[in-house]
């Protein structure tokens, strides 16, 4: 992105903030039900280092699910794009687990002696993003052409060689775009989870607040989510452009 | 030569910095203590002895975690993932009867918390007048059982339930005419953040309702496998409890440094009123966090009397007085 975008995308966020505070002032909404930014950007910075640390721990919440999802969905993406034995076994149980509401499994963790900790959310935030990893993977490896693999057959190379010579560097780019619908669904896996099960995180900091009537505070933590979030894509998308549209050309 | 014997000293310091630091907390026991909801006013005294170092002083490094309700408490107790937690005492009576593992080691309300709340527009004083209208309940809520029980026991029908968070945001946007909590939250909210003042039917006030509120509770096998833990744990809460009490300043700070999502003003009333409840004027002679065989047994019979419990219980399998005595008689 130039500087000159940059700077026109700031220009446009500011007028909206600024229509925002002129509206709710304007039109004298209450803080209840609107506050204005000044009031949010007040609570963000008498609240700066709470609101840090639980950012971190949502954070971690994220990492934590995310990584597991990336590494775990790759892995069973290839299994069952490259053996039918496994894709007869796995395919229902993978979907099933899609099929299941995630909030709906948060009792469990508590019968399950899990209790509603950080790894409790953690495998919440895994379940809702390695999907859309696993997906990517299957649809990449689906598309390398028929060619490629019997060029790799006529030069005698194993089944093996072939998956990790020619389908898991072929399908990258897919595999990519995955990533980055799972970093999205990450951050809401990890916020969703901590306003179910509390204790700690940005979700947390949104449920408890909003129960309070402490508007300000929700909107910063709906602010910081937001903000979570779109870190996580940038950064995704920033390799993406780095390494892998450089050398793949894009999915 | 000598790079190499400062990079070494250096090394040696850290790893004894380090291993120092190490050996300290490992003199510390780990206590997971799990709050009946979101931190509020009953759990200042909790971060008020956590900050003073009350619980440090008893070896205990104190980890609190919020909760959504007595029933996640319960089964965390039960599962042993808490050590301790803030149960609402009709809950911890009736989980015995299916659980009978858990027991009360003290209480904190004397007096069941639970209010009906409304606007004073509504026009709600008393339970007749809630005939016709609608009743926000929060059906997963241990205060639940005790309004329903109150409201048969009155002979009041015609009262519409209505399945909600009972929560003030919906009384303010007219979904319901009056909703259930615990008088030390919501209608304090209401009055202070919404300047809207409220009628409440308290239902302490009927001579009928004898019934113990939030106490603080722990699974058998803690309390007999892990005595000394649990001793040092309750001999802890019971000073935080007395030292907060010539603090209410100190005990709001505290409150509102670990939970700064509350509002100061609507903290400042609800911990008044906290106070007001768990030092009530029978805690000057028994001491607070009190209880007894007299006081379970009356909770016991307003259950039944409400319809909440279907059996009698024997009062001493409910709670554990142990360590509140050895922390009175070497008070004494």
């Amino acid at each position: 992105m130039k500087f000159k975008d940059f700077l026109l995308d700031v220009f446009i966020i500011s007028c909206y903030i600024l229509f925002w505070e002129l509206m709710v002032k304007g039109f004298k909404i209450p803080d209840r039900i609107l506050p204005p930014p000044t009031a949010i950007l007040s609570a963000f910075l008498s609240t700066a280092h709470y609101v840090l640390v639980q950012s971190f721990s949502t954070v971690i919440v994220i990492v934590s699910g995310l990584v597991p999802a990336i590494i775990i969905g790759i892995f069973l993406g290839a299994c069952i794009s490259e053996w039918k034995f496994v894709r007869k076994m796995l395919l229902p149980l993978v979907s099933s687990s899609q099929v299941i509401p995630k909030t709906a499994i948060i009792p469990l963790f508590l019968a399950w002696h899990l209790g509603y900790s950080t790894t409790s959310k953690s495998i919440i935030t895994f379940l809702i993003s390695f999907y859309p990893v696993l997906l990517g993977t299957c649809l990449g490896f689906s598309r390398i052409s028929d060619d490629f693999i019997f060029l790799f057959k006529s030069f005698g190379a194993s089944r093996l060689q072939t998956l990790f010579r020619l389908k898991l560097p072929a399908s990258v780019p897919h595999i990519v775009t995955g990533i980055k619908a799972a970093a999205l669904y990450s951050v809401i896996g990890a916020i969703t989870s901590e306003i179910f099960m509390g204790g700690q995180g940005i979700g947390y900091v949104i449920n408890f607040s909003s129960e309070k009537l402490n508007m300000e505070m929700t909107f910063v933590g709906l602010t910081i989510a937001t903000i979570i979030g779109s870190l996580f894509f940038a950064g995704i998308s920033i390799f993406e452009s780095t390494f892998v549209k450089k050398r793949w050309g894009g999915s | 030569m000598k790079k190499w014997v400062v990079l070494l000293s250096l090394v040696t310091m850290v790893l004894f910095c380090y291993c120092n630091k190490a050996a300290q907390k490992g003199t510390m026991s780990e206590v997971k203590v799990m709050l009946s909801w979101d931190p509020g006013p009953e759990n200042a005294f909790l971060y008020y002895g956590m900050d003073q170092g009350i619980f440090k002083k008893y070896q205990i490094e104190l980890k609190v975690i919020p909760s959504k309700g007595s029933s996640l408490v319960a089964t965390a107790l039960l599962n042993r993932t808490v050590d301790f937690g803030f149960l609402s005492s009709d809950y911890l009576l009736t989980t015995r009867t299916k659980t009978p593992s858990l027991k009360a080691v003290c209480v904190l309300y004397h007096q069941t918390p639970v209010t009906i709340y409304s606007p004073v527009e509504n026009n709600i004083k008393e339970p007749n007048d809630l005939k016709g209208k609608r009743l926000g309940v929060l059906t997963y809520s241990a205060a639940y059982p005790q309004v329903v029980g109150f409201l048969k026991m009155k002979n009041v029908s015609g009262v519409i339930e209505v399945p909600s968070r009972a929560s003030v945001s919906e009384l303010l946007a007219g979904q319901i005419d009056a909703a259930m909590d615990y008088t030390n939250y919501a209608p304090v909210l209401m009055v202070v953040k919404e300047k809207r003042p409220v009628n409440e039917i308290l239902l302490s006030q009927d001579e009928n309702i004898r019934l113990y509120g939030t106490s603080i509770s722990a699974d058998e096998s803690t309390l007999n496998n892990r005595r000394e833990l649990a001793e040092r744990f309750v001999h802890a809460v019971l000073e935080s409890l007395e030292e907060a009490k010539s603090n209410h300043a100190g005990a709001l700070a505290a409150l509102l440094k670990h939970s700064p999502e509350l509002d100061r003003s609507v903290e400042e009333l609800a911990l008044q009123k906290t106070e007001s409840m768990i030092y009530s004027p029978e805690t000057l002679t028994k001491g607070v966090g009190y209880m007894d065989s007299d006081g379970w047994k009356k909770s016991i019979d307003t259950l039944i009397h409400l319809g909440a419990l279907n059996t009698d219980l024997a009062v001493t399998s409910v709670f554990d007085d142990r360590f509140l005595q050895t922390y009175r008689s070497e008070l004494k």
